[in-house]
């Protein structure tokens, strides 16, 4: 683990990723500490730029934009880091299942998968909150969904080549029971490349998060997000830019810092892979 | 022992009848049966390709058969084998014994999943093992270090002491020898020979290396594009080989000393 | 009678190659390495893994990985001298007087081009002056010469269509095309099957045949060198320990390493000394010695049944033997 590190750090992209994830982390973690009340009206002072009192200014309603920023960035981030989790989950349980049983289940669970990502991850969410309607919970098993194929994927090529590994068989022949197997011998030897991808797809969920509550689908007030600000911000952008400008750098920062850690992640698991998308 | 090993009434080792297994079109194993005495060492020798690695799979369950059917001491397998039931009458030695320990455990961890597969205390478990590792010259320190972390020839002795772990009845070692330089192939094949010696398990050997099996089998039966083309005492076999595929073998060997030209 | 040929020889001298480790430190992994290698033989490099002998072939071809370094050598080829430092003339070498066989032929093959795109390549680097009607007439006559029936359908195959046999036909065809004075063999390990060993051997003594090039097999088996092989030198741990003719060195080692090397390799006639079950094998204890902390002696003392206190006293060099002409060890015991 130190090794990876010292790998990403070596790397000039690891590194100004390393330090962009971590400024954004310090500001969803220890902002919210620090902020003032980031629903409090004060419409005498709204659209006021920033200054000592107001980092980033204030909105329409004169609420403080650091504040909101932070809480924004904080449920950005957690709504990221659940939906990774739970398709990274998913994606382990289905892979590895496939790769292990027989021809039958692997076909319908490619086939499965190949259904969800025939559809367009936008399109496929639209349609899964046509059905089920709205609501952050819903949004986040949703979007959980769109994602769990890519890792499905890659665990069960990456279960595949171990199967025949000697000593997975070894272990099978020991008497060792499959589900022990698959949690002692498999998973430890597949999480390395599933955290990677994990760490590619945070910046991508976090756009996607913004979007859908961009328009509506997502976070609902009073509850912030990043996609809601930069939309209240977008509503007033003829009477003051402040309101948007703090929201979209923090996304993009949080998306390039995301990206860069997550390639040189992947640089360092698997050297053979650097420069490819 | 394995000169009594014929007249006795017990049942084979491992006996396998008309096993056949085909890849698509291609037929691996054809019609294959061996008969593998208690106590003896039995070779299989041949080229690539020829089904020896097939047959090493099937009789450890990890092919399945199209036809024919393995007996393990006289016991017909299923299909779809119990491996928590057979782990105690056969084990494996992989080609790269090294890469059967998994390779984010440490030595002990791996030894410590005997324990459990066998249903028996750690610590007895662990005592038995302080005393193989001794037999096989294995320093106890070993149990606290992850595979990368010892040399080739100490891993291979860390995966034959968890097989030894078993006690199993039978051992099946697949290429002991590929891979490794003669001045230390020699290490190996003396460790089997005298675990043979210590145990009297049955040893299924199966190489390309026809000038070690001559010397450590009984039994030699020598497959060619998944048939045995021949088969029996491994003195008499390689003495005065039948097939021609024999002979074509024997003669391309090469000699490091006593080649006449 | 190698004497009279040797100004014809392709020879290969004090050739040093470190690799720097990972904290930076050279470590030493051939010292001094040189063969003499007769016009129209074969010589055997003959040595076990962690030996340094591909590196030797790498070195000779010019093809060492970025972490090595030629701290010296020199390749003396017909009048010409060739610094072993210098990466531009080893290019320059490459494909036209050294070529490399390696014994698994899909290792040199490219699977996207066809059999032809391969030879019209050599043809086009080793004689830029033929022009496409006459690469191609060379190219289906190559295929001829190795036995391939319809070598024009040929030229339009591809790797995956071609048994594993008339793969390496086609490597015998691109040297055979290419016409290099030295022809440079790598035996894999671990060894391929012997049948199919023993046929690539007897096509390269025939391409050796017709084009009269020398031969360097590198492999680690014993038996292959005595087979074929009229020279051989036995390097271990980045040095040769012995070299000589085949027929002298397996009669009557100079070195016990060589020596040792005989006894544990195991003959297919070996007699069987009681039960298969009594049956015991030779090992040399001990391990290669450690590349950066070398003996200061010689480097076999600490692993050899025979050494003795002056083994570790100084580094040994090699020498002729008084008594056998053309025998050269290292081992200080050795009258």
């Amino acid at each position: 683990m130190t090794r990876l590190l010292g790998a990403v750090w070596h790397e000039r992209g690891g590194r100004t990723g390393f330090g962009l994830v971590l400024a954004v982390l310090l500001l969803a973690l220890i902002g919210p500490w620090i902020a003032a009340d980031p629903n409090k009206i004060e419409v005498q002072i709204r659209f006021s730029a920033p200054s000592l009192i107001h980092l980033l200014g204030t909105d329409n309603l004169g609420r403080d934009l650091f504040a909101r920023v932070a809480f924004g960035t904080r449920s950005a981030l957690t709504i990221a880091c659940v939906v990774v989790a739970l398709s990274m989950a998913g994606g382990i349980c289905l892979g590895v299942i496939a790769a292990l049983s027989g021809r039958v289940v692997d076909r319908m669970v490619i086939a499965l998968l190949d259904i969800i990502s025939a559809f367009p991850v936008y399109i496929l969410i639209f349609a899964l909150v046509a059905l089920y309607g709205t609501g952050l919970g819903k949004l986040i098993v949703v979007i959980s969904l769109a994602f769990l194929p890519q890792f499905a994927r890659v665990a069960r090529s990456q279960a595949l080549t171990l199967k025949h590994r000697p000593f997975i068989e070894a272990a099978l022949l020991m008497g060792l029971s499959r589900p022990l197997i698959i949690l002692r011998h498999i998973v430890p030897n597949i999480i390395g490349p599933m955290i990677v991808l994990a760490s590619m797809n945070v910046p991508v969920v976090i756009t996607i998060e913004a979007a859908m509550s961009f328009i509506g689908l997502g976070v609902q007030p009073p509850a912030t997000s990043l996609g809601t600000l930069i939309r209240d911000g977008y509503v007033f952008l003829d009477q003051s830019w402040w309101p948007i400008a703090g929201s979209a750098a923090v996304l993009a920062v949080a998306t390039l810092g995301c990206t860069l850690l997550g390639e040189a992640l992947r640089d360092a698991v698997d050297p053979k892979l650097r420069g490819r998308l | 022992m394995h000169s009594d090993a014929m007249s006795t009434p017990a049942p084979a080792a491992i006996d396998v009848t008309a096993a056949a297994v085909s890849f698509g079109g291609f037929r691996a194993l054809d019609g294959v049966g061996i008969a593998v005495p208690p106590g003896s060492c039995f070779g299989i020798v041949g080229e690539s390709g020829s089904g020896k690695t097939t047959l090493l799979r099937a009789v450890l369950g990890l092919q399945r058969l199209s036809a024919g059917q393995v007996a393990i001491l006289g016991a017909v397998q299923p299909e779809v084998r119990d491996f928590r039931r057979q782990a105690t009458t056969i084990q494996p030695i992989f080609q790269d014994p090294a890469q059967s320990l998994s390779p984010r455990r440490r030595i002990g961890q791996s030894m410590d999943e005997v324990a459990g597969c066998l249903g028996e205390p750690r610590d007895e478990m662990r005592a038995r093992l302080a005393e193989i590792l001794q037999r096989l010259g294995l320093p106890p320190g070993v149990v606290d270090l992850y595979p990368h972390q010892i040399s080739g020839g100490q891993a291979r002795r860390a995966a034959i002491a968890r097989a030894l772990l078993f006690r199993p009845r039978i051992l099946v070692a697949d290429e002991p020898t590929a891979g490794l330089d003669v001045s230390v192939q020699g290490d190996l094949l003396n460790l089997l020979q005298e675990v043979r010696a210590a145990t009297a398990v049955t040893l299924l050997v199966i190489s390309h290396n026809l000038a070690v099996v001559r010397l450590i089998a009984d039994q030699v039966a020598v497959m060619h594009r998944g048939r045995i083309v021949e088969q029996g005492d491994c003195g008499l076999v390689l003495q005065t080989p039948q097939a021609d595929y024999t002979r074509q073998l024997l003669a391309s060997w090469p000699r490091a000393r006593s080649e006449g030209d | 009678m190698q004497d009279k040929s040797r100004s014809g020889s392709i020879g290969l001298h004090n050739l040093s190659v470190d690799f720097t480790s990972r904290d930076a430190t050279p470590i030493p992994v051939l010292r001094d390495i040189s063969l003499d290698i007769p016009p129209r033989s074969v010589v055997g490099l003959v040595g076990e893994s962690g030996s340094g002998k591909s590196t030797v072939a790498l070195a000779l071809m010019g093809l060492l990985a970025p972490n090595a370094r030629v701290r010296g050598g020199q390749i003396q080829l017909r009048e010409r001298k060739i610094a072993c430092t210098d990466g531009a003339a080893l290019a320059g070498l490459r494909g036209r007087e050294f070529a490399m066989i390696f014994q698994d032929p899909a290792a040199s093959l490219n699977p996207v081009f066809s059999i032809g795109a391969h030879l019209h390549e050599v043809l086009r680097r080793c004689d830029p002056q033929a022009d496409r009607t006459e690469r191609q007439a060379r190219a289906v006559a190559a295929l001829g010469t190795v036995g391939f029936d319809r070598p024009e359908a040929r030229m339009r195959n591809h790797m995956h269509e071609l048994s594993g046999g008339m793969r390496q036909r086609v490597v015998i065809a691109m040297a055979l095309l290419a016409r290099p004075s030295l022809l440079i063999a790598e035996a894999p390990t671990p060894a391929p099957d012997v049948t199919v060993e023993a046929q690539v051997m007897a096509q390269m003594c025939a391409l050796r045949d017709e084009i009269g090039c020398s031969i360097l097999l590198i492999t680690h088996s014993l038996g292959l060198v005595a087979r074929y092989c009229d020279q051989v030198a036995v390097i271990y741990a980045g040095e040769i320990l012995e070299r000589g003719a085949v027929a002298e060195v397996a009669r009557q080692p100079a070195h016990p390493y060589t020596a040792d090397l005989f006894t544990c390799d195991v003959e297919i006639d070996a007699p069987r000394t009681g039960p298969p079950l009594d049956q015991r094998f030779q090992v040399i204890p001990g391990d290669l010695p450690a590349l950066r902390d070398l003996p200061k002696g010689c480097i076999y003392a600490p692993r050899c049944a025979r050494a003795v206190a002056e083994c570790a006293a100084a580094h040994p060099r090699l020498r002729p033997l008084a008594d056998r002409p053309g025998q050269e060890t290292r081992c200080i015991l050795t009258p």
